[in-house]
């Protein structure tokens, strides 16, 4: 549960290309995922909750893929609806502390000064506590929820983009344009957006984006210890939980999800490297 | 340099003091039938009142979060809802275990993430780098409890080679110590090796890039050797930052790892705690953690700017 | 009332001594002193106290090995002499006499009389010590101590199961000086059991170690046993498997035959058949669970039958009618087979939500049977216009304080230890039971259940639960679901260990390691 930015990436002289592999897989397994996400009603053989008590604990089959769960649902069809519930989770928290870290970084940033010292040192607060502990209390005093969870997650990954957009507004802030556009009068809000926030849209999507890989995970962390997606809603943590307990007689109960979360994540974090390095090769990312 | 040192020192307290009272503003957050959840049956309507009074939740907001510093300040974090011992106490106790596992995880970390980075760097742009990199990608992917779960199927379940669960100290017989040790290290070291490895390999590529410039008319094969050598020492300073990051990181992120392998640390003790609904302990535990943090970020900082003085001069902390 | 008690005591203890010591312990080989054995359980108790220990559980399984109470049971659930080596019983039944056996020690080293007896259960009857066991114990008139070695007990009525509730751990014989010295047995040791309380460890497992001058010559054979809480099932099982713990309890559903096939681990002879019953209860002080027509209406809309085989993986038997099992002589014959959905949406339309209603299921997370069992009505309830919510409590405490003080709709949830169909029945119907969850009333059961105390005729005893049984299905305060199969399993160099379906661990006294 990482929340700390991507190394420098030095490439040397490395092109601008959307030819990156990383990125073309990366793009390719997010956007499968989004589709079938969206689109899982049509995708999936059997519905979510579909239970058919005859047939549980089946392994793989012609009839179903990924073989049934332990009350006879079809673990594709599960592991689909899930990746709803995950990039829901995923996108929404990361959103969610996208906007707020950005408002306060841009703001700490924009005015200097005793503000500045003031949010950074909160953001340090936020840092410094463990962010598995913070999910997991706060879960479990707001209720699990798929939107307390947002909230929870959200809350914790503000901090690193309050970073990343002051670090970003603060280089923007001292070019002679952005100086020149104060002197003749143009007004800080007007400023912010024509030009401050283009110019810090790079470093801010890419974290969005690795900020979604780590919800994910948290997410499914956060299932599995039954504190996430109550049941019978899938999540693939859920179904790692409930799963486990047959790891050696029937270990595609395990593998699966697990390989779906990898997935996920994995794609993510491959799209988020390769913006990163498509946006900005030379660029030397903070090192927290 | 004494003022820097004091000066960094100076900073973290405030942070750690917001931590305190964040910590105190989050519990403020429980719903009130958490005592009644607590108590149970047994309550009786004078033995709540005596649970407000002791936890002393009567008293206004302002007050019960000065009482609560001063208790912290005297090191006194109370007793648990549950076990009805010291909170301080017990969490010192169940301490060793983590750093045990932390320890661990970290020298196979390193053991495995240096010398990727490395070669990764050395074989730049060829198979191996490519490799190198895709194996840190999955390292980095990879969700930790899955990990685990496989792990025990394989080695403690098919193949018997590794205990399962349990615990044994290292200064108690550090060779059982190693057998138990071994499946969490490998789960949590995984993935802070592939972040290791990343990280070693771009800085080893910038100092690089840097300093080739400086030596572009290399004579031969020895002198690369010495680049190499002079440049790996340069790079591995940065990378001690990130190492302190993770280690900081770890020690509060074992909680669901400590659980799968039955580790009888401070993260299952969390976790545990938090099921319950044991308040002080769950407070008491983030401030731990937090504590470890900020120090780790602190020594972390200062051995970083006492080995590059490139850094010092740049004045580039934020 | 003739003695014989001279004659009988010395031969009562080396019947004692050889029955216990035939239910396995030498099928291996001699027995082996020494060792220290691990056991893993799936919570913890909250007290070791005996007279207060809450459930069939830990709470009580370690009074066991600590305390000793008047007689015991043996395998096969009859009774035998423990601290009383013999006794004689009145021709009205309301008078037993026992003549206690000589030389028995509290641990701290004072020697057990009649007034310790007399003390013990006058604590266990005293509504200030808090005991939830206490309503089993209230036909206790009298009880003196005419000389060091008699106790005498006089009932205000005869009861057909007195013995066998004396056998219980909240019938311990306990020493006065400790209690009073600190203010209650919670964490202390005022036993004089085949074991020692050592105490709580910082990590929350309970130690307890060998007696050395216990009464019975040779027992036990363990130095130590440390009782560890291990909630997850999985890690559970997995430790057994891997040697990290010698002994396990609580192993049902998948995990029984996945342990049988493990070349390493042992499940003790049987078929894990336990005292246990698992139900739906419903909170009848709430609505729409006042309303019995909506009861029954679920009750005929579950096929319980489905449930049994999802919820335990097959390793149960299901309960077609009342919470007496199948197997027990006092079962009443099936009342539903499958589900009938056509009675059930009749009781609908007759209740006073016909179109349907919604609540919340609480369950607890470490039993995944339940949380299936829970889906699957969810599923099933919902062509009733029945809308389930599913609660999951993560920890044990918190889910049965919310249960047991009424903050809840529905819950699933067994209760074991049962032996005579009373056990089955009393706590769970009569008014402010131990298991009475449910807020319910009647007292025709109540009339019924004072009855069969009375009486010791079998076949007249299954007539009055038939009679109870059948009333309580119809009402539905709660809807029995299955009777689990619940065992133990240890590695296969821990020897002397029994599986009793009383699920307690008193086969520790006579289990030794094979190292």
């Amino acid at each position: 549960m990482s929340r700390t930015a991507a190394p420098p990436t030095t490439e040397g002289r490395r092109r601008r290309t959307w030819r990156d592999p990383g990125l073309i897989v990366g793009g390719l397994i997010v956007a499968t995922m989004v589709l079938t996400a969206l689109l899982a009603e049509a995708v999936a053989p059997y519905g979510p909750r579909e239970m058919n008590f005859h047939r549980s604990l089946e392994p793989p089959s012609a009839d179903h893929w990924l073989g049934t769960d332990e009350l006879g649902r079809d673990i594709l069809s599960r592991l689909i609806f899930g990746a709803r519930a995950s990039l829901a989770v995923g996108i929404g928290s990361a959103l969610m502390a996208a906007v707020l870290g950005t408002s306060i970084g841009v703001a700490a940033a924009y005015v200097g000064g005793r503000l500045d010292a003031l949010l950074m040192r909160v953001m340090d607060v936020f840092f410094a506590f463990p962010a598995i502990l913070l999910a997991l209390t706060l879960v479990v005093v707001l209720g699990t929820s798929q939107r307390n969870i947002i909230l929870a997650l959200g809350i914790i990954y503000m901090p690193q983009f309050a970073r990343v957009a002051r670090a970003s507004t603060l280089s923007v802030k001292g070019e002679p344009y952005v100086e020149a556009a104060r002197a003749v009068g143009c007004r800080d809000l007007r400023l912010i957006a024509r030009h401050l926030l283009p110019n810090i849209a790079s470093p801010v999507i890419v974290q969005t984006t690795v900020s979604v890989a780590f919800a994910i995970l948290a997410e499914a962390g956060l299932s599995f210890v039954g504190l996430g997606i109550q049941p019978p809603d899938p999540s693939w943590g859920a179904m790692l939980n409930t799963g486990k307990i047959y790891l050696e007689q029937l270990p595609h109960l395990t593998v699966f999800p697990g390989l779906f979360i990898m997935l996920a994540v994995l794609g993510f974090n491959l799209l988020g490297d390769g913006l990163r390095d498509l946006a900005d090769p030379q660029s030397r990312g903070r090192a927290r | 340099m004494v003022r820097f040192i004091l000066g960094r020192v100076l900073a973290a307290v405030p942070v750690l003091l917001g931590v305190t009272i964040a910590v105190f503003l989050v519990m403020k957050l429980m719903p009130g039938d958490a005592i009644l959840a607590r108590l149970g049956t047994e309550a009786t309507p004078e033995l709540i009142a005596a649970f407000r009074d002791l936890y002393g939740l009567d008293r206004p907001l302002p007050q019960q979060l000065w009482e609560w510093l001063g208790r912290v300040a005297r090191l006194d974090f109370g007793v648990s809802m549950v076990s009805k011992r010291p909170v301080l106490e017990s969490i010192m106790q169940r301490l060793p275990a983590t750093l045990e596992l932390t320890l661990a995880a970290t020298l196979l970390a390193l053991l495995i993430g240096v010398p990727l980075g490395v070669a990764a760097a050395w074989w730049k742009g060829r198979a191996a780098d490519l490799v190198a990199r895709f194996f840190a990608m999955i390292g980095q992917s990879v969700p930790t409890f899955w990990l685990a779960l496989l792990l025990i199927l394989l080695f403690a379940l098919q193949l018997r080679w590794f205990p399962a669960t349990g615990y044994v100290s290292l200064i108690d017989d550090p060779l059982r110590h190693l057998r138990h040790v071994a499946l969490p290290a490998v789960t949590l070291g995984i993935g802070m090796a592939a972040v290791v490895a990343r990280y070693v390999r771009a800085s080893l590529l910038d100092v690089l890039r840097r300093d080739y410039v400086r030596t572009a008319r290399g004579k031969g094969l020895a002198e690369r050797s010495v680049l190499w050598r002079h440049a790996l020492r340069n790079a591995l300073i940065p990378v001690t930052t990130v190492v302190g990051i993770q280690i900081g990181t770890l020690i509060g992120g074992t909680v669901i790892i400590e659980d799968i392998f039955g580790w009888p640390g401070m993260g299952r003790f969390a976790l545990q705690a938090i099921y319950e609904r044991d308040y002080p302990v769950i407070q008491t535990i983030v401030i731990v953690i937090a504590a470890f943090y900020v120090s780790i970020n602190l020594v972390v900082d200062i051995a970083y700017t006492v080995l590059d003085p490139k850094i010092r001069s740049e004045g580039q902390r934020d | 009332m003739t003695n014989l008690g001279s004659l009988f005591r010395p031969l009562a203890s080396v019947a004692f001594v050889v029955a216990l010591l035939t239910s396995g312990a030498y099928a291996q080989g001699d027995p082996q002193y020494g060792g220290t054995l691990r056991v893993g359980w799936n919570y913890a108790g909250t007290t070791v106290d005996p007279h207060k220990a809450i459930t069939h559980g830990p709470d009580s399984w370690i009074s066991k090995l600590v305390y000793n109470t008047l007689v015991g049971m043996d395998q096969d659930l009859a009774i035998r002499p423990e601290l009383a080596s013999s006794w004689e019983i009145s021709d009205d039944g309301t008078v037993y006499t026992f003549e206690l056996v000589e030389g028995v020690r509290f641990h701290n080293g004072r020697e057990l009389t009649a007034e310790d007896v007399k003390y013990s259960l006058e604590r266990l009857l005293d509504p200030d010590t808090g005991s939830s066991r206490r309503a089993n114990y209230t036909d206790i008139a009298m009880v003196e101590a005419p000389d060091a070695y008699t106790v005498v007990i006089t009932l205000s009525r005869p009861n057909a199961i007195f013995l066998t509730q004396l056998a219980q751990a909240a019938a311990s014989i306990v020493a006065r000086e400790v209690v009073e010295e600190h203010g209650g047995l919670d964490v202390v040791d005022g036993g004089s059991g085949a074991f020692r309380l050592v105490g709580q460890q910082a990590d929350g497992s309970i130690v307890i170690e060998r007696n050395p001058d216990y009464f019975i010559e040779g027992l036990p054979y363990l130095d130590r046993v440390v009782f560890t809480t291990v909630q997850d099932n999985q890690a559970r099982n997995t430790a057994v498997r891997t040697g990290d713990l010698d002994l396990i309890t609580h192993v049902t559903g998948n995990f029984i035959s996945l342990l049988r096939n493990d070349p390493t681990v042992v499940i003790p002879e049987g078929d894990g058949s336990s005292g246990q019953f698992y139900a739906l209860l419903f909170n009848t002080r709430r609505a729409p669970f006042d309303d019995m027509k909506v009861r029954q209406a679920i009750a005929h809309a579950l096929d319980r039958e489905t449930i049994t085989q999802l919820a335990l993986d097959g390793e149960g038997f299901t309960l077609a009618a009342g919470p007496i099992p199948p197997w027990h002589w006092a079962a009443l014959d099936p009342v539903f087979d499958g589900a009938d959905m056509e009675a059930a949406l009749q009781f609908m339309a007759e209740s006073q939500h016909p179109d349907g209603f919604s609540f919340t299921l609480r369950v607890w997370s470490a039993q995944q049977f339940s949380v299936r069992a829970a889906q699957f009505m969810q599923q099933t309830l919902a062509p009733l216009g029945i809308d389930i919510t599913i609660d999951q409590q993560g920890d044990w405490a918190t889910y049965w304080a919310a249960v047991t003080s009424a903050n809840y709709d529905a819950t699933i949830q067994g209760f074991g230890g049962n032996i005579d169909p009373y056990d089955y029945t009393f706590e769970t119907f009569r008014e402010g039971g131990a298991r009475n969850m449910m807020g319910y009333v009647n007292r025709e059961v109540e009339q019924l259940l004072s009855e069969s105390l009375r009486l010791t005729d079998r076949d007249a005893r299954k007539a009055i639960f038939d009679e109870i049984q059948t009333i309580v299905v119809n009402q539905a305060p709660q809807v029995y679901l299955w009777n689990q199969k619940q065992t133990e399993a240890h590695r296969a160099d821990v020897r002397g260990f029994h599986h009793l379906a009383t699920l307690d661990l008193s086969a520790i006294i006579t289990t030794w390691l094979d190292r």
